[in-house]
């Protein structure tokens, strides 16, 4: 047994369906994301949500002791330890040369808090605050976080021109 | 707990290099550190922050599933199995999780305040805690045939089965036991008779056995029974895969006096005794591990490591780093199982992917990057080399079929474009470019581009229909279709027209007229009017071609069929028309009940018809026009003809000459003074009537008729043509269509007169 062949369909901006043709007999399937088994389904079908230019490595195969190729995700995951006196967290980005605040996460009891990023741009570097907030609205001093995103390069565009004298065809990236 | 199932590991690092599980160790022998008592449990899936600690043996051999019911509840299905009871597990608890048989479960312990989600595939083995080492002695390396083979010589071989035995790492010739007498041992499948070998009993390189001749890169089974003295049975026969991979000079080590390791963050625990090796992928050898770089203490979960050197050999593509894990707990230091990194190496500084800096006060970071993913026991994330001599591109390049990626790139390149030599203009290329970045990372695959060069010729377009206009300029209809994935895409269409009697000849004449094509590739001729004005009655015989132009040199498709057309510019206007449709309206107000099937025709009733294809405005009256709704693309089922010898009067009409077929009448229902029939669609287009007689007589003869009467009619009349007005629901607009040679009715064939349906409803 082995990985499957797939086929893929955007189904909505956000959405693909793959599928692997037709379903024989009760032999199930492991679909891995980036890596990750993510489901076991006894179709020939699986729903793919991803985010805007975001691109995911999908494996499937039919056997659970096959292992999925290394993949690298795209996305950053910040943790924090609570503060005690904190009702909320704010995450804030910098994008386009400003603070951004993208996220807020309400003090609940826990111990340990975490935000996961956007699909982050390749090769570039991100940077991120928390800040706890009191119930006062009495902002902390905030962490900062900067990291250096490497992960699978988006899909290059490219065309391909063909010069008839010489035979030579030329790929342009 | 992740315990590793029986390996072999080719020992000897300083005489190859090759890879092993921990190259100081190693040396001399390996040695498990895995207790017996229970089976050894390999993981996969989503689910972390929860560690297996234990796996009972009542859970027996295969896959388990351990799965998070909610963020603090996890459940345990053991290997054929059901599922047990929920149990609540938090942070740093330890339980044990049963399947619906409460001597089936497994330890866990919690690791992690984050909510668990996910579901772990767990695969249950039998620990036999053997360890089998392989020697790679050079004195029996031989060269035949180009393969380089060596022997294996096994050693270590045993099974334990005293519970709680654990065999730590640079202990590999403590064993606790007895000499294990190994009774049979075989390299063929264990359905063959063993084969006898020679064992000598020891812990040292003097015991063991060898089986010679393994080729380089070749995976060998060896099948092992045990027996052990205090028990009456033997083990179960156990198959262990050793891999032989022989690489000739030993890879450099590191020369780790300029790596230092700066701390970048705080947490539950960390790593110290780093060591660092080169790896090469391609070959699978490993360099001998450099000296343990001595942490002043315990490094965080967080860290950089700065200034690996380059390696001299290219073929080296990664940096192993070896480092052992701790966490601290009630105040002291716990060491856990030994981690191993693998960093794509090109040299130069490992760049640190997270950095941070905490403030004044506040919550702390605890991890930078939990997206890793603990996968086959290394981490993956948290740093890359950085090494911008690795941005490029890189070609993958099938012919006649898809690339094969498992081999080498057809090329790589760092400007941006490259050049593709010998082109077969006779083959089907499939290419595939895939982005590289600075930290050796590729993009995904996408759909490869099909390419077909040279000069293929785009599609031949097929010509459908070639009319004109009251100024006498050919109408003409087509199509161009492309075949799917080739290369043939046109973005031209070309008329040729000759009225001289002879057929066009696009090899010598020019196009006439050029249309560019908008939806290439498929793209449609609607009624183009050609802008050669013609004069009436000239014969005209018509091609299209369709034309790529994109390049320098444009490729002509083949021509389509020829079709010859007479220009006939009679015909009235459209403010004449207005006319002649009032007149009909208001004959058709004046319409009495009739009874379809028995009533005949005369000058005071009307039908309509309304087949699901579209609708048939069929009115009956003083006067008879036909209003109907054509399907531009079913052009085929929708012609409707009126016989041409007008002794057949007592025929149906019919969808074809001589096809008298009925059309199944689905519904019809009558309403303000108007019959409006449903037909089946699908079928052939034909009307039959009882009546029909009588509505071709009258209505040929009232038409005829009125159109003579009313002289200033919009439609096209000659002395044999009478109009029809056509719904066509492609253009959403009514379409005066008529053409009658020789008695016959074509509905076809579009004239250039037209009413907008909102003149049309107007009247």
């Amino acid at each position: 047994m082995a990985e499957v062949e797939v086929l893929a369909r955007q189904t909505s901006p956000e959405t693909f369906t793959i599928y692997w043709g037709e379903q024989i007999g009760d032999i199930e399937y492991y679909v891995y994301i980036d890596g990750l088994l993510v489901g076991k389904t006894t179709d020939s079908s699986f729903e793919v949500r991803v985010e805007e230019n975001e691109s995911v490595v999908v494996q499937v195969f039919d056997d659970e002791e096959d292992d999925p190729d290394y993949a690298i995700s795209g996305h950053v995951t910040i943790g924090w330890e609570s503060f005690i006196g904190a009702t909320r967290y704010v995450v804030k980005e910098f994008i386009g040369g400003e603070w951004t605040e993208i996220a807020t996460i309400l003090d609940d009891g826990r111990f340990y808090y975490s935000w996961r990023s956007r699909f982050l741009e390749d090769s570039t570097t991100h940077q991120f605050l928390v800040t706890h907030i009191d119930d006062s609205g009495i902002e902390g001093a905030p962490l900062y976080l900067r990291c250096v995103m490497a992960r699978h390069p988006d899909v290059p565009a490219f065309s391909v021109t063909y010069d008839t004298e010489t035979q030579k065809a030329t790929v342009h990236v | 707990m992740y315990s590793d199932p029986i390996r072999g590991y080719l020992g000897g690092a300083s005489v190859d290099g090759a890879g092993q599980h921990d190259p100081i160790a190693s040396v001399g022998g390996f040695c498990s550190s895995v207790p017996c008592e229970g089976l050894s449990a390999r993981r996969s899936g989503l689910l972390f922050g929860v560690s297996i600690d234990y796996a009972a043996c009542a859970n027996g051999v295969g896959t388990g599933m351990l799965e998070a019911i909610s963020g603090n509840v996890l459940r345990w299905t053991p290997p054929g199995g059901a599922a047990g009871d929920s149990v609540t597990v938090m942070n740093g608890e330890t339980a044990d999780i049963c399947g619906s048989d409460p001597s089936k479960f497994v330890t866990v312990t919690r690791k992690s305040s984050m909510n668990m989600v996910g579901i772990d595939q767990v695969f249950l083995a039998e620990q036999y805690n053997n360890v089998v080492s392989m020697d790679d002695v050079p004195t029996e390396l031989q060269a035949d045939g180009g393969i380089t083979y060596s022997t294996l010589f096994l050693r270590n071989v045993g099974a334990v089965d005293i519970s709680g035995f654990v065999v730590w790492p640079k202990q590999p010739n403590v064993r606790v036991g007895v000499d294990l007498p190994i009774v049979a041992l075989s390299n063929a499948l264990p359905e063959e008779p063993p084969i006898s070998v020679t064992w000598s009993t020891g812990n040292d390189e003097s015991g063991g056995v060898v089986i010679p001749k393994i080729p380089n890169g070749f995976s060998v089974p060896v099948w092992i029974e045990r027996t052990i003295e205090s028990q009456a049975q033997a083990s179960p026969c156990e198959r262990v895969d050793v891999e032989y991979k022989h690489g000739a000079p030993p890879l450099p080590a590191v020369d780790t006096s300029g790596i230092t390791i700066t701390e970048a963050g705080c947490g539950g625990g960390g790593y110290k005794n780093f060591r660092f090796s080169y790896y090469s992928s391609s070959t699978g050898r490993e360099s001998q591990a450099g000296p343990i770089l001595k942490s002043p203490d315990v490094v965080s979960s967080g860290f950089y490591i700065n200034n690996i050197p380059f390696s001299s050999d290219p073929i080296v593509d990664k940096v192993k780093v070896y480092a052992t894990p701790y966490q601290y707990k009630d105040g002291g230091e716990m060491a856990l199982d030994s981690i191993v990194d693998n960093i794509d190496a090109g040299g130069g500084k490992l760049a640190p992917v997270l950095s941070w800096e905490q403030g004044p006060s506040g919550p702390a970071f605890v991890e930078y990057l939990a997206d890793w993913t603990e996968y086959n026991g290394c981490f993956s994330g948290l740093y890359r080399v950085e090494n911008e001599e690795l941005v490029g591109y890189r070609l993958y390049l099938g012919i006649d079929g898809a690339p094969d990626f498992t081999q080498e790139a057809h090329a790589v390149f760092t400007g941006e474009s490259y050049e593709i030599d010998g082109i077969s203009e006779d083959a089907e290329y499939h290419v595939v470019v895939r982005a590289r970045n600075k930290y050796g990372l590729e993009s995904q695959n996408t759909k490869a581009e099909i390419l077909r060069f040279g000069a293929t010729k785009p599609t031949a377009p097929e010509l459908l229909k070639v009319g004109n206009d009251a100024n006498g300029n050919p109408v003409i209809s087509g199509i161009y279709n492309a075949i799917p994935d080739k290369q043939d895409r046109a973005d031209t269409f070309l008329v040729y027209l000759d009225s001289t009697g002879a057929e066009p000849n696009p090899e010598t004449d020019a196009p006439v007229h050029t249309l560019s094509m908008l939806n290439a590739p498929i793209d449609v001729l609607q009624n183009a009017v050609i802008p050669v004005a013609l004069p009436d009655g000239a014969v005209i015989k018509s091609v299209i071609r369709a034309s790529n132009t994109a390049g320098d040199d444009p490729i002509d498709s083949d021509s389509s069929d020829v079709i010859t057309h007479t220009i006939s510019t009679i015909g009235a206007d459209r403010p004449r028309g207005h006319g002649f449709y009032s007149r009909i309206k208001s004959q058709a107000r004046t319409a009495q009940g009739w009874n379809f099937e028995q009533q005949v025709f005369d000058a005071d009733k009307g039908i309509l018809f309304d087949p699901n294809i579209g609708v048939v405005d069929f009115w009956c009256g003083v006067d008879l026009v036909w209003r109907c709704v054509w399907d531009s693309g079913n052009a085929d089922s929708c012609k409707i003809y009126m016989p041409s010898d007008w002794g057949l009067r007592g025929r149906p009409l019919v969808a074809g000459v001589g096809n008298a077929s009925p059309v199944e009448v689905a519904a019809w229902e009558e309403s303000d003074k108007t019959v409006y029939i449903t037909i089946y669609s699908g079928m052939e287009r034909c009307i039959k009537l009882d009546v029909i007689e009588k509505v071709m007589y009258a209505s040929f003869t009232q038409l005829r008729e009125h159109v003579n009467y009313t002289a200033r009619t919009p439609v096209y009349q000659r002395a044999d043509s009478v109009a029809f007005q056509i719904f066509d629901p492609s253009s959403e607009d009514w379409v005066t269509y008529a053409e009658a040679n020789g008695g016959s009715f074509c509905m076809n064939c579009p004239m250039s007169q037209r009413l907008t349906q909102e003149e049309i409803l107007s009247l």
